[in-house]
């Protein structure tokens, strides 16, 4: 059981020292963010203010489900462009901003999440990891309490999850088996 | 025996399903001496002293324990009302708690969450080994929704949390525009099935019937982004003197414009339980509430019913509490008594009962 809790622990801290907490003011070092709205308003546009306190110059792109598209258009729109989309983001959303927008100079990438480490946020990391492949981008995700976090390691970060993801469900054909072969 | 504890998301300001959490849990580590609770995930954002569990929070819905529960064994699994994947192989417990079902009753205003509710926390329904209803109407939808013998459902009501926000010595904090106004207060959620518009437009009706009253509606919470209200303004011209959307307001302020109120009405078409009802009745309010779902449940004879579908129904209960004074003082008279039938001591003490019927296996 010892070895088991070692295993256990160790994975979920190797997944977890791939992020980091960090203030608002790494913005100060950033040029030109994509950042992918959330349809909570308040805590969206208290964000970006945020960010533009830290770094009043910052250039951002902001990627938006269409409904909010139009909100955020009307907020933001002689300020930073706002590329409309339709249904989950993933990673075919890099091209369209490509087509729409300019993203050369592009260094940090942001979205917003509930955890830190959220096994929903898959999509978000693999459009991160495609735009790392394209240049050198920072990731952040924004966390509910208004906490930003910073991702190293992305390729590592991923294999954890998906390494979490099996052992939890080759425990669960294992006890399958288990009780099956109790029953016969 | 030791007892895991799943609850939701962190949040900011601690509301809905986690303040169900806190309030249980607090009295639950003040009256359990026999067994060790462990919270599953992050306590960071808690104000409860407890140990936990490190958990990657969410895989589509479902929280994947079984890898948690080798290295970290538990007798039971609670889960607040959070849908979990653990093998049947692991020696566990699993209670659930289920607030309510309203994806499954109104599909027309919940499309997007009825796969979660008819999948997912279907499917943990059925694996738990005890369910927790808030209340005996969401025991019969538990029954109806998901097929589940009764004998499988305990009820366990809610109680106030945090206690001290609705203490006698509590003090609130005022809404400065309104200290001079007469109101008739509300608080809101963005659902359909709470029915503001119903509620706005009973409350017109009776300012249309009595244009001498100088009351108003107050309505806290995130309202305004309703579309129904919006279209209610666009069509009323008179909502805007005479409805307040004071937006999100503070515990503070919250508490003072319950005391501050002439009465609290809450018409909701349903409710797994109804929280507001019962903050209402604790501060000694005269309540008006629909006689729908669990709303009976929590007013028992101590407020005024009106049927939420009916107009009409709604602005003779308003009519009736605003201008019949010796009413009003005969429902603020039952209110405190009825309130004080539910609390988390109470709760902790049942799920103590129930935890314990499990100590001899499952």
């Amino acid at each position: 059981m010892e070895r088991t809790e070692l295993t256990y622990d160790g994975l979920c801290g190797m997944i977890g020292k791939c992020l980091a907490p960090v203030s608002y003011e790494v913005f100060q070092q950033r040029r030109k963010l994509l950042v992918i709205a959330i349809s909570e308003e308040v805590r969206f546009q208290k964000s970006i203010q945020k960010i533009e306190e830290c770094n009043p110059n910052i250039e951002l792109i902001i990627v938006a489900q269409m409904e909010l598209k139009k909100v955020l258009d009307g907020i933001y729109n002689d300020r930073y462009q706002v590329v409309g989309w339709n249904g989950k983001y993933t990673v075919e959303l890099v091209d369209r901003v490509k087509s729409e927008a300019d993203i050369s100079g592009t260094d940090g990438f942001l979205y917003f999440t509930q955890h830190s480490v959220n096994l929903r946020d898959k999509n978000m990391i693999n459009i991160a990891q495609r735009l790392q492949k394209e240049a050198d981008i920072r990731v952040y995700s924004d966390v509910v309490g208004y906490e930003l976090y910073e991702y190293h390691n992305l390729p590592l970060y991923s294999q954890g999850i998906k390494v979490y993801e099996e052992i939890n469900h080759l425990i669960s054909l294992q006890l399958m088996d288990v009780t099956r072969e109790g029953r016969a | 025996m030791k007892i895991g504890v799943l609850s939701m998301y962190k949040e900011k300001e601690i509301t809905g399903i986690n303040k169900v959490t806190m309030g249980l849990m607090e009295e639950l580590l003040k009256l359990d001496r026999e067994n060790d609770y462990v919270f599953l995930g992050k306590t960071d954002w808690l104000p409860l002293d407890m140990e936990h569990i490190p958990v990657l929070p969410d895989a589509g819905g479902s929280v994947l324990l079984n890898y948690a529960m080798l290295a970290h064994p538990l007798d039971i699994v609670h889960s607040h009302y959070r849908p979990f994947e653990l093998s049947r192989g692991i020696p566990c417990a699993k209670i659930l708690t289920i607030h309510d079902l309203i994806p499954l009753i109104y599909p027309q205003w919940y499309g997007s969450q009825f796969e979660y509710f008819d999948v997912s926390i279907r499917r943990c329904a059925k694996e738990a080994d005890k369910i927790i209803a808030v209340s005996e109407c969401t025991k019969q939808d538990i029954i109806e929704y998901y097929d589940i013998m009764p004998e499988k459902i305990d009820v366990v009501y809610n109680g106030l949390s945090p206690t001290k926000l609705f203490a006698d010595d509590a003090e609130g904090q005022s809404v400065p525009e309104l200290e001079n106004t007469d109101f008739i207060f509300s608080v809101s959620g963005l659902g359909p099935h709470k029915n503001q518009a119903g509620l706005a437009e009973a409350f017109l009706l009776y300012k249309k019937r009595h244009p001498e009253s100088k009351v108003k509606l107050v309505l806290t919470g995130p309202v305004r982004k309703y579309e129904v209200v919006r279209e209610i303004f666009a069509k009323n011209a008179k909502v805007a003197e005479n409805v307040v959307f004071t937006g999100f307001v503070s515990d503070a302020q919250l508490i003072w414009l319950y005391r501050k109120a002439l009465a609290f009405i809450y018409v909701s078409y349903y409710e797994g339980f109804g929280l507001p009802i019962l903050e209402a009745l604790s501060v000694g309010k005269a309540v008006i509430c629909a006689n729908a779902a669990s709303m009976p449940e929590v007013g028992g004879d101590a407020v005024a019913y009106c049927d939420p579908h009916e107009v009409e129904t709604i602005e003779a209960a308003i009519d009736r509490v605003v201008s019949d004074e010796s009413y009003k003082k005969s429902l603020e008279e039952r209110a405190a008594e009825q309130a004080s039938r539910f609390s988390y001591k109470k709760a902790a003490g049942e799920m103590m009962q129930i935890y314990e019927s499990f100590r001899n296996g499952y």
